[in-house]
């Protein structure tokens, strides 16, 4: 018997990944999970200690910076730093005026506490180059679950793909297999963003008729259960017409840098209106 | 076989792919420590031994990657039979060797990844990603031989052994 599967481990082990391929997205998503669950605090530190050592370099690097822009900034700082005093009364009246709708919709209205966003922290990256994913340090016991949508600094990031018991992954919207319902700001022509495992992603299904700009916006349509409408996407980069084309060809720049991301927002459950 | 120091080999290679590789990071491209290991052990041991060891490091990467299950480790099982029945034929301790091995082994994967992407109509394509692949591949490519000397370094008869080295 070990003779025999001996002779052929190259096509059991052939057979094994295609089976493997075949199965359902839900059940292969639950075993990458469990498998890397014990991980996540060494990734964690891992990448803790990579975002340290990229610090270091790059203050290394900005000791480069000619001295008339370190005065320049200075300036800058100086005359902004005057500016936020003065912001700071109308920042404390607001600030009050929010506390007490706070106090009003969690006491009168019954808001629940269990659909407060999370805020989690990056602590990896996909291991492949040509998808576009992140793993962040919240999972079913913050409350996330599959399809939650993520947002940095208000900007769309993409939406929970893959939920473990402590860390989720994050579709980013530049992954070839992102599909996110948008609509340009501007002319409100209505399109789907797709990624295209690149630093850019499409926006397809915008008529050759249409006038779409560089630079216009493109933010969410709310059209479909999963994201939101009004949360900023991306800029149009190029919009050009191409012959025998039905639609425009539309590239558009991501407003947010996944590289640059460190903290984001899973948005859970759309709050009670009334 | 050493499974335990295989295990811990992958987890190292695995945290360092998707936390500090993600950030140094070139224009938005990475070096693949897996397929070095790939392209390692179908050099150094037997085919079907290799090819058992590129399964689980093919699962390993599918862990870690957003792609399905078992994309990776089917991908890793082709590429090491092709560099098990060349294998014989070229002068594989030479480090150019080793860079142009991985150079071509990276490419074909890459194609080979995007092309079954495309077929399961993921938003992608060789054309419009062509130019990530090779610049990927060269990159995998400069780094392997430094990867090879480390795993020859790294106590061989840790990973391998007597019967299985060729």
């Amino acid at each position: 018997m070990i003779e025999l599967l001996k002779k052929y481990v190259i096509i059991i082990i052939l057979a094994i990944s295609l089976i493997l391929l075949t199965l359902p997205i839900a059940i292969s998503s639950r075993i990458k999970m469990a498998i890397a669950f014990p991980l996540t605090p060494l990734q964690k530190t891992t990448f803790q200690l990579g975002t340290a050592i990229n610090g270091y370099f790059q203050s290394i690097l900005s000791l480069w910076k000619k001295a008339d822009e370190y005065k320049k900034l200075e300036r800058k700082v100086f005359s902004l730093q005057n500016k936020v005093v003065e912001q700071q009364y109308t920042i404390n009246k607001m600030n009050n005026e929010l506390k007490n709708l706070t106090y009003f919709y969690e006491s009168a209205l019954g808001g629940d506490k269990k659909e407060k966003p999370v805020v989690a922290t990056v602590i990896g990256y996909d291991a492949s180059d040509f998808r576009k994913s992140i793993v962040i340090d919240a999972g079913s016991k913050h409350g996330v679950v599959t399809d939650n949508v993520v947002i940095s600094d208000g900007a769309l990031v993409g939406r929970i793909s893959e939920v473990g018991r402590s860390s989720s992954r994050v579709q980013l919207i530049t992954d070839p297999a992102s599909r996110v319902p948008a609509r340009v700001l501007e002319t409100r022509e209505q399109g789907i963003v797709e990624g295209t495992s690149g630093p850019l992603c499409r926006l397809k299904y915008i008529p050759r008729t249409a006038q779409v700009e560089k630079n216009n916006k493109v933010v969410t349509s709310g059209i479909g259960d999963i994201f939101p409408e009004s949360i900023y996407i991306a800029d149009v980069v190029e919009s050009v017409v191409k012959e025998d084309e039905p639609f425009r060809h539309i590239e558009l720049l991501p407003r947010m840098n996944p590289s640059k991301l460190e903290v984001v927002v899973v948005t859970r459950k759309e709050a009670k209106r009334f | 076989m050493r499974w335990i120091t295989l295990l811990i080999l992958l987890l190292c290679a695995s945290l360092i792919q998707s936390t500090l590789l993600g950030r140094l990071n070139p224009w938005m491209i990475r070096p693949d420590l897996f397929i070095i290991f790939v392209i390692f052990f179908s050099l150094k041991i037997d085919t079907k031994q290799a090819n058992l060891r590129n399964f689980f490091v093919g699962i390993t990467k599918d862990v870690f990657s957003a792609g399905p299950l078992g994309l990776n480790a089917f991908l890793f099982i082709i590429c090491g039979f092709f560099i098990g029945s060349i294998k014989d034929r070229i002068f594989k301790e030479h480090p150019f060797t080793q860079a142009i091995i991985t150079f071509i082994m990276s490419l074909l994967y890459g194609i080979g990844y995007v092309s079954i992407l495309s077929l399961s109509s993921y938003s992608v394509s060789i054309t419009g990603t062509g130019w990530r692949i090779i610049m990927a591949a060269l990159y995998t490519a400069l780094i392997a031989p430094f990867v090879y000397q480390l795993l020859h370094r790294f106590r061989f008869s840790c990973l391998f052994s007597k019967s299985e080295f060729l």
